[in-house]
């Protein structure tokens, strides 16, 4: 049987290659196109660490100064982000030649980096798998994956990860900086650019670690982080004559796994898709009764080989709830397929794409729970329940069982939600129809059916609500069931617990994970900011990095200002009288349109409908650094608006502008 | 058990085209109602019995729309299932009934002259054959 990777494999992947150039000898660093190479390759590494920061944490470092309410790990996100940013730019070594373009690094050192450079890229593409992303640049979810990505404990392994490669990088720079000072071939800027970037990446990983000194990534959480499978949909693997109950239960999980993804994608497809029918939605609703029957009959079962949880006495209680809520989702199910008994969709037959997975969980169930090992639902291959001792012979047993009710239950629950929704999407298209004779009298239909009454899609769709609920409730006390009995899908416990509200870190206005596909800028002079900070010695890098930003905003500022000085079309300006007037793109017409006239609700320490509270002077300079990044052409509109109602500042801006 | 005896007969019995669609709707509506109150009943048989009574619901629906379908409540409110005690008993009866149904509407598809009339029998009699395989003892 097999599974779809996950972002441990890839990081194991990565981490390996890693491994291995911290062990290339020093003997092999010492031709100039090899730390050339090696220099590029670490720049793509730093990059793409940097881009897993922007993931977490969109902000930027206006945003990490000015905003008191950022939570400590997404204002060290930003700044980590900021210095493996610099890092990258520092490493870039392409002026030099560092191989040809698509060709094999120079030397042993740069593949190994190579390999962990793509590894780690692919780990990313692996965890945006969960998301698309919408015209605005929004991510959006597309699977229950998604939450889990999004939530604080995942957030916090991935940061813990980011801060770790880091170090290990910084290792790898130090050994390749030191090789080319004593190498006169090594073009200068390559020489600085090595001895400038170690800094950099401790000091994001410094920063990281510090961000989570009161709340830091736990074992679980880095667990969890490396379970994220990719989104894709494993293929479907059909019973087999003779499977092990391993074999079994691992069947049943990756038809879980398809069932989760079929749902995802089917979402909305309800309206015009011909393969979704009445047929379909019936038979998946019988499935589905069938599977929580089996399930009821399999954890009463259990329920009574206490012998078999010795030193979990919790569990016996734990299995008769279980066995009581798939009874009760049972019975929801079968409400729905009572509900489907009149209506009709004007496409026929078992065409979704749910169909055969259901099939294979009801199959495959039963044949945990029946003693046929060719069991089916036909009459012909009915059988007695397995006796308590066969179906457990001991815990690992008892837990492989619970896990495989687990996975089935939590794809119904999925497929109740979808198909509760896509049913609804249905009625809203006209597509569900009743037999003329079950349509009341005063229906005049001169056909054989005409659309289905209010009364009867409000009870088909309240059936659906039930069963979506009565399914929730399942997995929840399987969720509970599985982690007490160690079962393998435990991890499904997990993910639900990490994205729950309270754990999650997104905020209607700011979504934590979006493209972050800036490419960093060429590296720039020291500004007059960073110079005063650097006059004054201060040791502190976050200070520079803190510098180096005002200094920054401080030069698009001043560079939109001479756009738009010059911009054709400016009342004054000749061209302007003889082209229709459009109105400047500067940055205080950005602001003012970016957020509404009133705040929506109160912002601490403002007086609703007075004047704004005196802004101290450090504020206003952000706060006007901000609205010169707005107007900046690599700043997405989206996340200022956002962050400008999430952070309060709006109404002050268009004050100071 | 008598309900679905004489259902049968009615339906070996039922001559022209329309009283064959007629019956066949009250027998599809008497496989539904029977196989939901068996499967309260029925442990190792609940999957067959579940699965059986989707095939009935969904062949109860196809015969409505067969053109020649007399415009008829039918008589699927009367019918309330099977209150016999042995199980076996029943699915045994209700197999032979979606035999006898998927038969006679095999034939009728071949026959019908309105191609309405010979899809709605034969997709029909697919769910009656469908429910036979699911409630036949025998493998």
């Amino acid at each position: 049987m097999t599974t779809s990777a996950t972002f441990g494999d890839l990081l194991r992947f990565a981490r390996g290659h890693l491994d291995a150039a911290a062990e290339v000898p020093d003997s092999a660093l010492r031709e100039e196109s090899s730390i050339v190479a090696a220099a590029q390759v670490t720049s793509r590494l730093a990059l793409t660490l940097s881009r897993y920061l922007g993931d977490i944490a969109p902000g930027d470092m206006a945003e990490a100064i000015t905003s008191s309410q950022l939570d400590p790990l997404m204002r060290s996100a930003v700044e980590a982000r900021q210095a493996l940013e610099l890092a990258a730019e520092g490493l870039r070594t392409d002026a030099y030649g560092s191989g040809k373009p698509g060709g094999d690094p120079a030397g042993p050192l740069a593949a190994r980096l190579a390999e962990a450079a793509t590894a780690l890229a692919a780990g990313r593409d692996l965890l945006r798998t969960h998301f698309t992303t919408g015209p605005d640049r929004r991510w959006s979810p597309r699977s229950s994956w998604a939450s889990v990505i999004i939530s604080g404990p995942v957030t916090r392994a991935l940061a813990a990860e980011v801060a770790g490669w880091s170090r290990q990088l910084a290792l790898v720079i130090t050994r390749l900086s030191l090789a080319a000072q004593g190498d006169p071939a090594i073009p200068a800027p390559v020489r600085h650019g090595l001895a400038g970037a170690c800094p950099w990446l401790l000091t994001a990983s410094a920063t990281i670690t510090a961000g989570q000194r009161d709340n830091p990534a736990t074992a679980p959480d880095t667990d969890l982080l490396h379970v994220v499978p990719v989104n894709i949909a494993p293929q479907p693997q059909p019973p087999q004559h003779a499977e092990t109950a391993a074999d079994l239960a691992a069947g049943l999980a990756a038809s879980a796994a398809r069932l989760r993804a079929i749902g995802w994608a089917t979402t909305g497809q309800a309206a015009w898709a011909p393969v979704m029918t009445a047929d379909s939605w019936r038979w998946t609703a019988t499935g589905a009764a069938v599977i929580c029957h089996v399930s009821e009959l399999m954890l009463t079962s259990l329920a009574g080989r206490a012998v078999a949880f010795t030193g979990a006495p919790d569990v016996t209680a734990q299995l008769r709830i279980a066995a009581s809520a798939a009874a009760n989702a049972c019975g929801r199910w079968r409400d729905v397929t009572a509900a489907w008994n009149q209506i009709t969709t004007e496409t026929k037959g078992l065409t979704a794409a749910g169909i055969a997975d259901t099939s294979d969980l009801v199959v495959r169930l039963g044949r945990h729970a029946f003693t046929d090992p060719q069991w089916t639902p036909a009459r012909a291959h009915r059988a007695p329940l397995r006796d308590p001792a066969d179906l457990a012979p001991d815990a690992a047993q008892a837990a492989v069982l619970v896990g495989a009710i687990h996975h089935a239950a939590d794809a119904l629950a999925c497929l109740a939600a979808a198909d509760l929704h896509a049913v609804d999407t249905a009625d809203r298209a006209g597509r569900l129809f009743m037999p003329t004779r079950a349509l009341p009298d005063y229906y005049d239909v001169p056909y054989r059916h005409g659309t289905a009454t209010p009364l009867a899609v409000a009870a088909l769709l309240d059936a659906y609500q039930a069963a979506c609920g009565a399914s929730g409730r399942a997995v929840t006390d399987l969720d509970a069931l599985a982690v007490t009995t160690n079962a393998p899908s435990r991890i499904l416990a997990a993910a639900r617990a990490a994205s729950r509200p309270a754990n999650n870190t997104s905020t209607p206005d700011t979504a934590p994970i979006r493209p972050s596909n800036r490419e960093p800028a060429p590296p720039a002079p020291s500004g007059p900011v960073e110079q005063e900070v650097r006059k004054l010695a201060s040791g502190d890098p976050i200070l520079l990095l803190r510098a180096k930003a005002i200094d920054k905003a401080a030069r698009k500022l001043i560079a939109e200002a001479k756009d738009s000085t010059h911009e054709p079309g400016t009342p004054g300006s000749a061209e302007g009288n003889s082209r229709p007037v459009r109105p400047a793109r500067t940055a205080a017409r950005l602001a003012a349109s970016s957020f509404p006239a009133s705040p929506a609700a109160p912002v601490a320490g403002r007086q609703v409908g007075g004047p704004p509270c005196c802004p101290t002077l450090r504020v206003s300079m952000w706060a006007s650094l901000v609205v010169g990044m707005c107007a900046t052409a690599e700043t997405p509109r989206g996340w200022c608006r956002a962050g400008f109602r999430a952070h309060g500042v709006g109404g002050m801006l268009i004050l100071l502008i | 058990m008598e309900e679905i005896d004489s259902m049968r007969a009615r339906l070996e019995a039922a001559g022209e085209l329309t009283e064959l669609l007629v019956a066949a709707a009250d027998a599809f509506s008497l496989l539904l109602a029977t196989c939901r109150v068996c499967e309260e009943r029925a442990s190792e048989l609940f999957a067959a019995f579940a699965f059986a009574s989707a095939a009935a619901a969904q062949g109860r629906l196809i015969i409505d729309s067969a053109p020649s379908l007399a415009a008829s409540p039918g008589t699927e409110a009367s019918l309330r299932g099977c209150a016999e005690p042995d199980l076996a008993k029943v699915a045994d009866g209700l197999a032979g009934l979606a035999q006898v149904l998927g038969d006679r509407l095999s034939a009728a598809a071949q026959q019908g002259h309105d191609r309405g009339d010979r899809e709605a029998c034969q997709d029909a009699a697919a769910e009656a054959m469908r429910i036979y395989e699911l409630l036949a003892p025998d493998r």
